[in-house]
Parts: C-alpha cells; structure tokens; sequence
C-alpha cells in the first residue's frame, strides 16, 4: 500500500502559529477560517488481467488520522486516446463512516495503468490525492460484443455459397465485409430449397412435353387412334359421351 | 495477401513502397488530407494533446494496444452544441465534412437538425450515419456494396452499388444520399484512387453516405466534423478499450455515457446505433432554447469543381 | 372438314350450316390467318410509343436519374409504382388458369388463354421496371455475381423469374393442342413461317391416348406448382416494402394485402381485355354474359377483402396513432393526396361492389365500367403506398415533394404500349381461347348459343383432315 501524506506535526505546529497571529492582528490574511489538512491513501491491486473488474480503495483521513466521512472522491486515470492526453474519470464516490470510498472499474487499456484518488476540498477540508500504479496484462479476446439480433438454433445458418455468389464475397480494397440480417437469415436453407424443389418440378413438366412429342413421333402406336379434332377422345369423359344413348 | 495485410491498408498520407499508381494515390490522398487541412484550420480547436504528424497506432488496422480491434462510436454531447450560432457560421462540422470529403451537394453526411422540444423552443442534434450495429441498409442491399467492418463501421461500395437504392428506403435516420446525376469532382479527384472511406471520385448513380472517417482515426486523428466543432461536443470513442475524446479532454465512455443520461435516435427501432446523444440544448454554451435558426450550410468547394449537375435534396 | 380459303372461311360441304364448334374454330383461328391494315396500324401506334419511351430513357441513362422527379426522400416513385402495378396484374392468369382449372368451374375455360396471356406479359413488363429505375444499369451483372439471399430485392429476382418461367410454361401447355388445330385447320393456306411454326409448335399432337396423359400430368403439376409460385410473387413484391421501417408501409400484413390487391386488379385487366377481344374478335357467344358475371361476383368478392384488408391496417394504425402515423393519415386522407385516395376508396372498392352487388347494373357493360375503375384505382394505389410511404419525414425536416417527369410517364406510356402490342402480336400468333378445352366442356350453356342441338362430334380416322367424311 503506497502511502503518501502532508500534514505532520511541523504543519500543525505552523497553522496553530498563524491562528495566534491572526486573532492578534485582524486583517485580511484569515479572510477565510483556515481548512484542515487531510490525508489520501489509495489501495488498488498490483496486477490485474484485461476486462476483469477490480476493487479501488481510497482512505481519506484528517490531520489526526481520523476518518472522514461523506468526502466527494474521485478516481481518475491518465489516458491517452487519438493522441488526446487527459485525465479520464474512473468512478465518483464517497467515503463511508470510515473515511472509506470503493470503487469497482473495469480495467481496459493494458500496461501500466497509473490511477489517482483526489479529493477536491471542501469548506472545511484541504484538497488532497493519492496515486497508485497496476500493471494490466494483454489479451486478444475482445471485450465489447455487439448485443444485436438473436442466434435461433437450427434458423440462423451462415450463408451457404448460393448460385448467384459464384465470385464469392471477395472483399475489395482489404476492408472485409460483415453482412448482417441477423434474424431472419434467410441465407440459409429455406430459399435454395424452394428454388430447387419449385425448378425440378418444371424439369418434370419440361421431360411430359419431350414425352408428348416423342409420342406425336411414334404416329400414335399406343392405344387407339383417336380424332385429332377430338381431343377428349382420349379421356375417360369423352368415351362416356361417345356411347350412343340407348334407346 | 495475408489476413493480417488485408485488414491493415496503408494510413492516409503515408508514402507507398513502390509503384507509380500506388505512388499517384499516396500523392492523391495526401493531397486530399492537405485540401481539407487548409479548410479546417480556420475552424478546428486544437486541444492541448493533438500533434501533428504523430504516428498511426502502431500502424495496424485500429488495434488497440493489445491487439484488439477497435469499434468505433460517437458521443454526441448536445448540451454544447447551438448550431454554431455562437460563432455566427453555418454548422462547422457539416462545412468541415463537405470540405474534407468533397461531399457534392446538397449531400449533407453529418446534418444538423432541429428538433422542437417539448414546451417549445429548438434543439439542434447533429446526425451523421448512426453506424448501426444491426443496420438495415446492409441488411437489403442486393450486392453487398454496403457493408460492416469488423470496427463496426457502415461503408459503401460505389464500385458494386446499381443504384437501386433500398438501402435509402430502409434507413431511418435519412443520413444515404444519391448522386441523382454526375456529381461535381474537386480537381483532386484526377489524382486519387477510388477507395470506400475516402468515397472520392464520386460515382453518378450511386449512393453516399458519412463513413465515421476510420481512415483518420487509424491515424490518429479526431473525423473532420469532431475536429472542427468550436464547442467539442462531439466526441468520437472506442467501446473496446472503453476511451473517447472529443479534442479537449478524454473520458471512459461507458462512464461518461451512463452518468450523462445519454440516449440514441430511435431506439424502439431495434437498429443498435452506435452514436449516442448526451440530452442538452446548448446551455453548456449559453444558447437560448427559444432562439431558433441556424446559418444554411454550404458547399465551397464546388466552385473550383468540375462542371457538373447538381440537384435539390 | 374443308379446306379454308385465305380470305376467310367457307361453309362446310352441303347447306348443312356450321356447327358450333366449326364456328368457335373459325372465330378463333381467323385472327391467326388475316391481318388488316387497322391492326398494322394499331401496331405502327404503339411501336410509336414505345420509340417515345425509348427516347426518354436514353436522356435517363444519359444524364443519370436526375431527369426524374425522385430525390434523396422520396427516392422511388412511378417506375416502381409501375413494377408493383404490372407485377399485381399477372396475377390474373394464375387465378383463373390454376386456380378455377383446379377446382374445375367450366365457364372459365373460354378465358383462360387470355388470362395466361396476361400473365406472361405482365410479368414481362413489370420486370423491366426495376431494371429501367436502377441508378447504375451497366452493372446489372452484380445481381448475379454478388447476389445476397438477405436482399428482399433477390427474393424478388428469383419469385419473378420463377413466376415467368411457370407461366410460360403454363401458357404452352394447353396451347399444344390448338396450334395442332391451327396445323391442321389453317395449314394448307397459312404462309410458309405460320406453317413451320405450328408445325415445330404442337410437338406433332396427334391426340393419342399417350400425349393425353402426358399432357394432363403435365398441367395438373403446373396447376399446382403456379398457385403457391405466384402467392410468393406478390409477396415478395411487398416485402421490398414491409421489410423496411417506414412508417406507413411497415405493416406484417402487407403480404396479405399485396396478394388480395393482385387478385383484385388482375380481374380486372380480364374483365377489360375479355370484352375488348370479344368485341373485336365477334367471340360473344363464347365469352358470354356468364363470364362477365362469374368474374364480377369474384370482383365484388375482392372489393370486400380488399376492402377489409384496408380496414385491418387503417384501423389498426390509426388507433393507435403513432408517430408517423399521425403525419401519414393527414398527408393521405385530408391532405396533399386526399383526392386519390378517396377515389381509390370510393371509386375502387365501394362504386364497383355496389355495381356488382345491384342485379341493373350487374350487365356485361356495367362490370366493364367496374373493372375500369378498379383498374385505375388499384395504380393509384400503388403509387400512393410507394410515394406516400417515403414521404413520411424521418427526422425533424419539411416533407418533401415528388412530381414525375415528362420521362417517367413517358416511360409508363411505353410500358402500357408494351403491354398492349405483346397482347396483340401474342393474339396474332396464338388463338385467344382455348378451343380444344372449350370443345370438351362444351363451354358455355347451349341453350344461350343460337347453334343447333348438340350433336355427336364426328368420328375421324387417321391424323390428317383432309375431307373426313362423318
């Protein structure tokens, strides 16, 4: 646990003096009532793995190392982003009755994560702050996943390589391409299977008429020779009429 | 081509090893970055940390350190934002993207709309492409010509697109845009080759639409609009390594989306934008709600354009 | 049977005059044989037309989409109302030829081929549409190179093409045994292209007990492969549509509705084409008053679904009223488009049921001027869902407007010249009633006929019809 403090007895000592002067010699140098020094002390991990969340700690503390509760902390962290430097805010919290502040942070950014609580001061306390150093692991799995569509056992497919992908998805200009439709992907089976069902059907009819005209060719050897002008000769109806009505 | 070599293209700007088309496309882009530098440095706010100059990150396709992709988004901070009427100018981000892409007009990428909020008075929301994450313009493109990337950014094609434009119907967010016929083309554009996030030389018959600049931020750079805002209320992020900046300061965006109250444009509608919107009406920057009205934007660079149609929107 | 001369057709041997049937072939093979200057004329006309079209749309594919009214919000418009339009007509032929074929009503057997015709070039023409409003037309190939299942557009391709090729198929089924007729009946003096043609084209149909079956296997799996293909037409057609979240047409039951309102206007194009052809053709003792009727119930019929379809969606919606909503009903029902929608309403749905539904105005002209109206009705239908459906603002700005060019209806008049010249060259080449399924079911009531009593149809041996004596 680092610690680093102000306050002491030789700045108390100093304070006490200045009061003195100050009720001796009204002016404007105690226009405002003196604020007490406090003490910062932060606890954090020494290590911790990309994405894992972890626990700060901040312990705020008077000149006489009593807590101090209800106290405003805030942990930052020194980050850089699109060559941007600045302190990025890691969590807003307060201290308890035991001049305790926790704080739970997902640690994000790998290496040497330096991370600061500061207590900005209020009426009757100094601002102070304390800094603490982790080192964050690296990892290649990715934290952020995208919460769209839902993933349908047996209903969502990757897209098979259909007739008309005969290139393929070949990605132009190295930028590979995600395509969404997430629900319904119809990209799987129902559509190529209606096509092909809906298609040898038509092959079937396709191969009658190739039968029909293979049977025109044979001069009609099959069965009687009927009225070409009649064609419901060939059909059971038509032989029902043909009977002569019986007298 | 290895997959590592197609997912990392050269940055912008950067000298090309060998090739005289290669070598005419590096001096074409960088002639385009230098164009639109020239339009930006009357309105870009430079933040203490921007260099100029600084190195690509680690020059691999939008790694975070770490080797995680990146997956971009934008926070789009509208307390700060009053139309740039403080500045007595059209709206700077939309001028700087016209500029910096060459948008033909009345193409409007990132549009400044105005939003009546209840009890009267004007909210000025800025709205480039909302980068879907369940976008339904990939979703019915008959060609794949638009597409995700794995950083989450909606590209488009103009190589592949027919032009049937679905992908226009089926935005919500009225941010596609078409070349109804040959747009205009800034003299650059003899010089550059075509490729989908730098959308120059414009195509008659396609469409068009803001691409989240992913060429810049690979180098290192803030997009033309975040850039040239004089309030920094745009802020453009990374959900992987949890950061974004706006130019001035840096902030943990889960942090600073969840404390702010943030939202995103139509949500009901399932599409998972990756812009979100910081609730506000200008009052970071003392804009009255009740002053309506904003400057019309315009195209300047159009004048030095080849003639060529133009068209109303 | 004697032969027929090239002027027209003479009585059979002796004073016995001719029968009904001799009758029924000679009106639907005299098209086949004569062409007067009135249809070169006619065909010169729309050949006019077409070129005017042809012309507009060299400026498009010139200048790009531009010379159109559509722009970045209402960015389609007549083209695709057109596409939706001719796409819905083409339905007619898959509800008589299957469905009625199926169920086996006999009065439509006299107007199943000019169903089918209808069909056929309906598809034909509606599938040029999305072609002539693509923005980049050299690069049709990418649909085939780079298609997408997940693209309503795709979906759209693949029912269209499927939908045609049944069609067609289903158009030249039946057809087999007539042109066999025409090879028989106008052989002998029809010019050497004709003969050729229905030679190579009846497959030598001799009416064999075997060609029979193969053929009657035929059309019942074409019967009942075309119904559930043309139900995915439409519906995929609506899914360009509903699978989008525009307000106004993002609705679950646009399929439904798309369907109902294709089975509606394809009725009506019947209705129309049956008394244009009957006039012209003399064919008023096949197609009768029975036809006019039967379709006019089934047009009153659709008024009502159609009428509960819009019943379902305005009702639902406007319930609730929901954002989009609220702007749609105005712009449609008080506003800009009041005017169109309400004669769609009244002029489309509620004139034409109460014509149906009154036995005074159920006459053959009454149904006419029914079909009429819901013809023009049901185009104004869709291009009130195309341009209404994008005008709705989608963020806060001021609606935009959309005026079609001198090139859109240019190209819209070449579409109907289209439609209008394949029906006349299709009757030209095609007889335009099925005669050998007439002849079989004996087609409409003899008792409405001014022919003699039935009589035993004659006896033939051998294939050919040279003089056969009963």
């Amino acid at each position: 646990m680092n610690t680093a403090s102000r306050g002491g007895p030789v700045v108390r000592t100093t304070l006490a003096g200045l009061v003195a002067l100050a009720l001796a010699a009204p002016g404007p140098v105690l226009a405002e009532p003196a604020r007490e020094p406090t003490a910062m002390s932060i606890g954090t991990p020494p290590a911790a793995e990309m994405g894992q969340r972890i626990t700060l700690q901040a312990l705020l503390v008077d000149s006489y190392g009593d807590p101090i509760p209800k106290a405003a902390i805030l942990f930052t962290s020194p980050s850089s982003f699109l060559n941007v430097k600045g302190d990025a805010v890691l969590a807003r919290t307060a201290t308890n009755k035991d001049g305790l502040a926790v704080a739970t942070v997902e640690m994000r950014s790998q290496g040497t994560v330096t991370i600061r609580a500061e207590f900005p001061g209020s009426e009757r306390y100094e601002p102070s702050r304390a800094s603490g150093q982790m080192a964050v692991g690296e990892t290649a799995q990715p934290l952020y996943t995208q919460q769209a569509g839902v993933r349908i056992p047996g209903l969502n497919s990757p897209p098979p390589i259909g007739p008309v992908m005969l290139l393929g998805e070949t990605p132009p200009y190295g930028l590979p391409r995600e395509m969404a439709a997430i629900w319904p992907n119809i990209s799987g089976w129902p559509i190529p299977a209606a096509l092909l069902v809906v298609w040898s059907l038509y092959g079937f009819v396709v191969t009658l008429i190739f039968r029909m005209a293979a049977a025109g060719n044979d001069g009609g050897t099959a069965g009687e020779t009927v009225d070409t002008q009649d064609p419901s000769a060939g059909s059971e109806e038509g032989e029902a009429r043909r009977q002569p009505p019986t007298p | 081509m290895t997959n590592r070599e197609m997912l990392s293209p050269p940055p912008a700007g950067a000298v090309p090893k060998s090739g005289r088309r290669r070598f005419l496309k590096s001096l074409g882009s960088g002639v385009l970055a230098l164009g639109s530098l020239g339009a930006l440095v009357g309105a870009a706010r430079r933040g203490p940390g921007i260099e100029n100059g600084s190195a690509p990150h680690e020059g691999v396709h939008a790694a975070v350190p770490g080797k995680r992709l990146r997956r971009w988004a934008m926070v789009i901070d509208l307390r700060q934002c009053d139309g740039c009427q403080s500045v007595d100018k059209p709206p700077q981000c939309t001028q700087a993207c016209i500029e910096g892409h060459f948008a033909p007009e009345p193409m409007q990428w990132i549009e400044v709309y105005e939003g009546e909020l209840p009890g009267g008075g004007v909210q000025f929301i800025p709205t480039p492409c909302q980068q879907c994450q369940n976008p339904p313009c990939v979703n019915v493109c008959p060609v794949a010509a638009t597409f995700s990337t794995p950083e989450g950014v909606v590209l488009i094609d103009q190589d592949r697109c027919i032009g049937c434009r679905i992908c226009m119907e089926a935005c919500p967010y009225d941010r596609r845009f078409f070349n109804w016929g040959q747009p205009p083309q800034p003299p650059e554009a003899l010089f550059v080759e075509y490729d989908p996030e730098h959308q120059t030389p414009a195509r008659k018959g396609t469409v068009m639409k803001c691409n989240f600049c992913p060429h810049l931020a690979r180098a290192g750079r803030l997009p033309y609009c975040a850039r040239a805002c004089p309030n920094n209320a745009i802020y453009y992020g990374d959900l992987e390594e949890d950061l974004a900046t706006n130019g001035r300061e840096v902030v943990r965006l889960s942090r600073f989306l969840a404390e702010h109250s943030s939202y995103r444009l139509k949500e009901h509608l399932g599409t998972e934008p990756r812009v979100f919107y910081i609730p506000g009406h200008g009052e970071g920057v003392g804009h009255d709600s009740y002053r309506g009205g904003r400057k019309a934007t315009q195209w300047p660079w159009q004048k030095r354009a080849e003639g060529a149609a133009t068209w109303s929107r | 049977m004697v032969a027929l001369s090239r002027a027209g057709f003479t009585r059979a041997a002796g004073n016995v005059p001719p029968s009904w049937r001799e009758r029924l072939e000679g009106r639907a093979l005299r098209p086949l044989a004569t062409g007067g200057p009135a249809y070169f004329s006619w065909l010169a006309f729309l050949l006019a037309v077409m070129g005017w079209a042809i012309y507009a749309y060299s400026t498009q594919v010139d200048q790009g989409l531009i010379v159109t009214g559509m722009r970045d919000r209402i960015s389609w418009g007549l083209y695709i109302a057109g596409f939706v339009f001719f796409i819905g007509i083409s339905h007619a032929g898959t509800l008589l030829s299957a469905i009625l074929r199926a169920t086996k009503a006999r009065w439509q057997m006299s107007i199943t081929r000019m169903a089918e015709f209808i069909t056929v070039v309906a598809l034909m023409v509606g599938a040029l549409f999305p072609l002539i409003d693509l923005g980049r037309p050299d690069r049709l190939l990418h649909v085939f190179l780079y298609g997408r299942w997940q693209s309503p557009l795709l979906w759209d391709v693949f029912a269209i093409t499927t939908y045609l090729t049944g069609s067609m198929l289903y158009l030249y089924l039946p057809l087999v045994p007539d042109f066999a007729l025409c090879r028989d009946r106008l052989g002998p003096t029809a010019q050497r292209w004709q003969r050729w043609f229905f030679r190579a084209a009846s497959l030598g149909w001799t009416g064999t007990v075997r060609q029979r079956q193969a053929l009657e296997r035929a059309m019942t799996v074409m019967m009942v492969v075309i119904i559930p293909v043309a139900v995915s037409v439409h519906t995929v057609v609506s899914w360009i549509f509903a699978m989008t979240l525009r307000d106004p047409v993002n609705s679950t039951v646009f399929g439904a509705f798309f369907v109902a309102g294709a089975i509606f206007s394809g009725i009506a194009a019947i209705i129309i084409l049956m008394a244009v052809l009957r006039r012209l053709l003399h064919l008023e003792e096949y197609i009768t008053e029975t036809q006019f009727v039967n379709l006019g119930y089934l047009l009153g019929a659709f008024t009502l679904i159609m009428g509960y379809m819009n019943l379902s969606e305005y009702v639902t919606t406007g319930y609730k009223m929901e954002e989009g909503t609220r702007f749609h009903f105005q712009q449609l029902m008080v506003g800009p488009f009041a005017g169109l929608f309400w004669f769609y309403i009244i002029g489309g749905l509620v004139i034409p049921g109460l014509i149906i539904l009154r036995p005074r105005t159920r006459t053959i002209k009454g149904i006419v001027t029914a079909a009429v109206l819901v013809l023009v009705a049901m185009w104004i239908e869709r291009y009130l869902i195309v341009v209404t459906g994008f005008r709705v603002p989608l963020m806060p700005y001021q609606p935009a407007d959309y005026l079609p060019t001198w090139v859109e209806w240019s190209v819209l008049g070449g579409a109907f010249a289209l439609f209008a010249f394949l029906i006349s060259v299709f009757g030209k080449l095609f007889p335009v009633i099925s005669v050998w399924e007439v002849v079989e079911h004996r087609g409409p009531e003899p008792s409405r006929s001014k022919a003699p009593a039935e009589e035993a149809p004659h006896r033939m041996t051998g294939t050919m019809s040279e003089g056969g004596i009963p």
